[in-house]
């Protein structure tokens, strides 16, 4: 609810900004050639210009599918990409999941090799794997992810869903939206078995590793490349470093009473916040300070937005009567493999 | 001001999905980028209340405005020309007064082709042409296996699409959706090559083939069979009237039902026979914990998205509603029609080759029976 009262309230900056602006847009300058005018990040002007873009793509389809690979480690299932000749997968770190742990590597011509996971940072969820099998294998070249920069066009590859070996890595087209050195934020669409796959530039380089979605279509988060390669040695090594998730979410300790739709507390783990303010089992969550709590979904939002150290009034029902109880928030404790 | 924006981000794995909260802050670069101000601006001119409508649920619902975005205004308008022949044969299909599908025109005589399942409920059915008139139109015709229908308004002089005659454009090709202005509706690329999409029905229940025959050995809580009341131990002797001897046929038949269709099961339960209906849920509600459930993120899908013969899958940003009207490359060749918003990555597309024989043999029907009278 809260949510749409904001889209309301953008609505009405953004129409007041339309106004302002809408006369000052600047027209591009259309003296380079077209495709390195496209490759520095320009929209195509005009049907000429998206013919050469689109030739640039058919171009690299079939190199970029190549090197794409699914791994499977343990229950998680999600994509890499081959980046060295002896068979160096970069993916994501909640894919790899610890090192020294053995992976199946799916290639895009239906063979399946054995690999071993290495090291990762956990903090930009950067992960490494090694094919331990011997052979050459198509690989693509790390590109430069420094040199990313907003309206840069991009490619995506993976395997949304998990592997299915009647189909191909999955092609994605967009754009750069948002190049920070720890993230870079793109709309080409990504979703569930893609993490760890590839973000390619228009010269078939990977700039970036996907990691994770937001709400929107155009919240789809990807590992920088350089990362990868300044670590290079620490990630061959099987290190691990940095925390999950920057930065982090608050933790409360409960688990969700399932037999109920209301927020209603089936157990307070020992030693969490909620523990030491007394929440107890059978408690339901009403209310996180002024936000309305009707399922456990809304609490697992509701504190997935805040911080460990935030001071939080809870409002529950116990044998029928209402509460206040004042939280702190806490770490969730890392689990270790 | 607003100083930074948070979301939830959800990592990407299929079987385990990690939930981490990031925050994106704004950066202090000299002239900064992500200005939030310049998130949602500048979208096509909007010239009639409709379009108004249809265009702010829009950037409600995709939050397509991105200054660089691939949709963005500048690229949209590239596509321009390649749509031009095909926007005038582009509808937009209205319910009782609200948009709920596109449309295409296919013969002169207001033949309209659309996406059935969102055209079918009830109501009134009007269409909007590309000069912005409107004519009412009544479904004539309807093909389940790929949830087309015809739709016939009163004309004898509209401009139908062009199908494309060669071959269906391969990966890696650019696509544009056109809407009834000037830019397309959104862009996209050409994901895979066109595949089958199995209709997926499923019960939520695991099965072993015991000496009785299919044993029911677990029920998914909130399942469609939960629900039927079928429970652990049940043997399904026959589905609708069909006689059942191993797990493998059970699957096999269910899967050939869509979501939402009723199936009715003989189960054999503490030595009696008992008949149950089942009404078919997705693989997808099995489990909120896995990809699936990552795909609604990103804006509502198609009540009709598995169970097609052939189909195009494209990355194109759309809406249910936006299912129905053509779909063209750079050449502005009509390869297909959008057929169902399927997942958060994908848009499926119905070849031009899985359509246009129909329609011709339903026009020459229809103009048989002319011909007779």
């Amino acid at each position: 609810m809260q949510h749409s009262a904001m889209t309301t309230r953008w609505m009405i900056v953004v129409l007041a900004f339309f106004l302002v602006s809408s006369t000052g847009l600047a027209q591009e300058d259309s003296t380079t050639t077209s495709l390195a005018r496209i490759k520095n990040g320009k929209a195509p002007a005009d049907l000429e210009e998206l013919r050469a873009l689109q030739a640039k793509i058919r171009q690299l389809t079939d190199e970029i599918l190549s090197s794409t690979v699914a791994v499977q480690v343990g229950r998680a299932n999600g994509s890499g990409v081959i980046v060295s000749e002896d068979g160096y997968i970069l993916t994501a770190a909640h894919v790899a999941g610890s090192p020294h742990r053995s992976a199946l590597v799916f290639l895009s011509d239906g063979r399946i090799k054995r690999g071993i996971t290495l090291g990762m940072n956990q903090e930009l969820d950067a992960g490494l794997i090694k094919i331990t099998e011997p052979g050459d294998w198509s690989y693509a070249e790390l590109g430069d992810s420094s040199e990313a920069k907003p309206g840069q066009w991009c490619l995506a590859t993976g395997h949304p869903g998990g592997y299915d070996r009647d189909r191909l890595p999955v092609l994605r087209w967009g754009r750069i939206l948002k190049a920070e050195k720890s993230a870079l934020l793109t709309d080409c669409t990504l979703v569930g078995g893609d993490s760890g796959g590839p973000l390619f530039d228009l010269d078939g380089n990977v700039i970036g590793i996907h990691s994770r979605i937001g709400k929107n279509l155009t919240i789809n988060v990807h590992v920088p490349v350089d990362p990868f390669r300044d670590s290079w040695t620490r990630l061959a090594k099987g290190e691990v470093w940095g925390l999950l998730g920057p930065p982090q979410q608050g933790w409360l300790g409960v688990t969700e009473d399932s037999t109920t739709n209301e927020a209603r507390i089936a157990r307070v783990v020992e030693g969490s916040p909620a523990e030491f303010s007394g929440l107890r089992t059978g408690d339901v969550i009403l209310r996180v300070g002024d936000t309305q709590i009707d399922s456990f979904n809304d609490l697992q939002n509701e504190i997935g937005r805040m911080r460990p150290e935030d001071e939080i009034v809870v409002r529950i029902r116990r044998d029928g009567e209402s509460l206040d109880i004042s939280v702190k928030l806490g770490r969730r404790p890392r689990r270790r493999a | 001001m607003l100083g930074y924006r948070r979301f939830l981000a959800i990592a990407l794995t299929a079987a385990t999905t990690v939930s981490v909260g990031i925050a994106i802050h704004r950066t202090c670069e000299p002239e900064s980028r992500f200005n939030p101000l310049r998130l949602v601006q500048r979208h096509t001119s909007v010239q009639t209340r409709d379009d108004a409508a249809l265009l702010s649920g829009w950037l409600e619902k995709v939050d397509n405005g991105w200054e660089v975005g691939k949709n963005h205004q500048k690229v949209k308008s590239a596509f321009s020309e390649a749509i031009a022949n095909a926007r005038l044969a582009t509808v937009r299909i209205f319910r009782d007064g609200k948009p709920v599908a596109m449309g295409t025109v296919v013969h002169r005589s207001g033949l309209i082709l659309s996406k059935a399942s969102e055209v079918t409920k009830p109501g009134r059915l009007s269409c909007q042409f590309s000069n912005r008139s409107r004519k009412t139109a009544k479904v004539v015709e309807l093909r389940p296996s790929h949830d087309l229908a015809l739709l016939q308004v009163r004309a004898d002089d509209l401009k139908p699409v062009e199908w494309n005659q060669g071959e269906d454009p391969s990966v890696g090709s650019l696509l544009a959706t056109p809407s009834l202005g000037r830019e397309p509706l959104a862009v996209g690329v050409v994901s895979l090559a066109p595949q089958n999409v199995a209709k997926d029905g499923v019960l939520g229940i695991r099965l072993r083939t015991s000496r009785f025959g299919a044993m029911i050995i677990d029920v998914v809580p909130s399942s469609a069979a939960d629900t039927a009341g079928l429970l652990d131990g049940d043997i399904v002797i026959e589905v609708n009237d069909q006689s059942i001897q191993t797990s493998d046929e059970l699957v096999e038949i269910i899967g050939e039902q869509l979501p939402g269709e009723e199936v009715k099961l003989a189960v054999t339960r503490d030595d009696a026979n008992l008949e149950i209906t089942a009404k078919l849920g997705r693989r997808a509600d099995l489990d909120l914990e896995n990809s699936d459930f990552q795909s609604f993120l990103g804006g509502d899908l198609s009540v009709r998205r598995t169970g097609f013969p052939t189909v195009l899958q494209h990355d194109t940003f759309l809406l249910p509603e936006h299912c129905g009207g053509p779909i063209v490359d750079l050449d502005g060749r009509v390869v297909g029609i959008n057929i169902a918003r399927a997942e958060r990555i994908a848009s499926y597309a119905l070849p031009a080759n899985e359509i246009q024989p129909w329609i011709e043999q339903y026009v020459n029907d229809i103009q048989e029976v002319a011909q007779r009278r």
